[in-house]
């Protein structure tokens, strides 16, 4: 396949492996933890809300409530970051919801196009596009799994679902984004 | 019409294309923003919210407190001499005030106490209400 060669990332964004990062983690160290956590969580906060705005405000809420927490160590940073994440995207949809806004803002993507090369672009755009148009909760597992590399079991514990949920919805997303590119019907455009 | 660029695109091939997209990263400007309100010393809302609480539930309790007492005296002013003194040297109202299903208990128990004050059994004054059919 001519697309295999495509789209290089130009920064590391995914989170490394946690376990040696724990005792790290453990003091608070708002800067170090902002650096590390903030690419990926904003990455899934724009993949859940489509709307820089809402992610920016979201991500600050997070960080701001990691800040405000009482004492207690924290076992796993990401999971705990993720989940407060989660629970800041979700009060804004049922947000959205309430005042019957269009459930997808300002439509900007967690992909960002002006880092790929020109030969790339295409291929980007209509991956980009058909992931847009997958249910939101299928895009949250293909997110969280494939570009900030949690398991299915981080993810079920995450979202609240049994591990088999999360891994037959990643089955199921990759499968209808088969058929969105292949018909060349990767959504709106 | 099917794309020939993904005709025989597999499962690894999309999560390889899926990788690879260079994803959005917050800017420094959010950065700033972000650690300057986690630093910013928080309010100190966890202590000050309890204790509006409790002062504003103690002075709602010493409202009720007041108004009662005043209610009081006022009922008590409001009895004649010789029924104000029967009321403090009464006795409890008993349960068969509660069969009557009158709207004012102790409004009913002050005129039970004017009634025996002014030579009205209590019984009879019971009777009588019930004859009137206040008694519900």
């Amino acid at each position: 396949m001519e697309t295999s060669r495509v789209l290089e990332r130009p920064t590391g964004g995914r989170a490394e492996s946690e376990g040696a990062d724990r005792a790290r983690d453990s003091s608070l160290d708002l800067a170090g933890l902002y650096d590390r956590y903030a690419g990926p969580l904003y990455r899934y906060l724009l993949a859940m809300l489509s709307s820089e705005h809402d992610a920016e405000d979201a991500l600050q809420e997070v960080f701001l409530a990691l800040a405000r927490r009482p004492g207690g160590a924290i076992r796993d940073m990401r999971a705990y970051l993720f989940k407060t994440a989660r629970h800041h995207a979700i009060q804004v949809l049922r947000k959205r919801r309430q005042r019957e806004d269009d459930p997808v803002r300002d439509g900007v993507s967690w992909v960002n196009p002006d880092a790929c090369r020109p030969e790339d672009m295409t291929v980007a755009l209509d991956i980009d596009r058909a992931l847009r148009n997958l249910p939101a909760e299928q895009r949250e597992v293909v997110v969280l799994h494939v570009t900030e590399g949690l398991t299915f079991r981080e993810i079920a514990k995450l979202c609240g679902i049994p591990s088999n949920t999360a891994s037959s919805r990643y089955r199921l997303a990759l499968s209808r984004l088969r058929e969105m590119l292949k018909g060349g019907d990767s959504g709106d455009g | 019409m099917t794309d020939r660029r993904f005709v025989d695109i597999t499962d690894a091939e999309i999560e390889g294309l899926v990788r690879r997209l260079p994803g959005r990263e917050p800017g420094e400007a959010l950065r700033a923003r972000v650690l300057a309100a986690g630093n910013s010393k928080p309010r100190r809302l966890t202590l000050l919210r309890p204790i509006v609480a409790l002062g504003a539930l103690a002075a709602l309790v010493l409202l009720d407190v007041l108004a009662l007492s005043r209610q009081d005296r006022e009922m008590a002013a409001a009895l004649p001499r010789e029924g104000a003194a029967v009321v403090a040297g009464g006795f409890a109202p008993d349960d068969s005030l509660s069969d009557l299903d009158l709207p004012h208990a102790p409004l009913l128990w002050a005129g039970l106490r004017m009634g025996e004050a002014h030579g009205e059994p209590y019984l009879q004054l019971r009777s009588r209400l019930l004859e009137r059919g206040e008694g519900g």
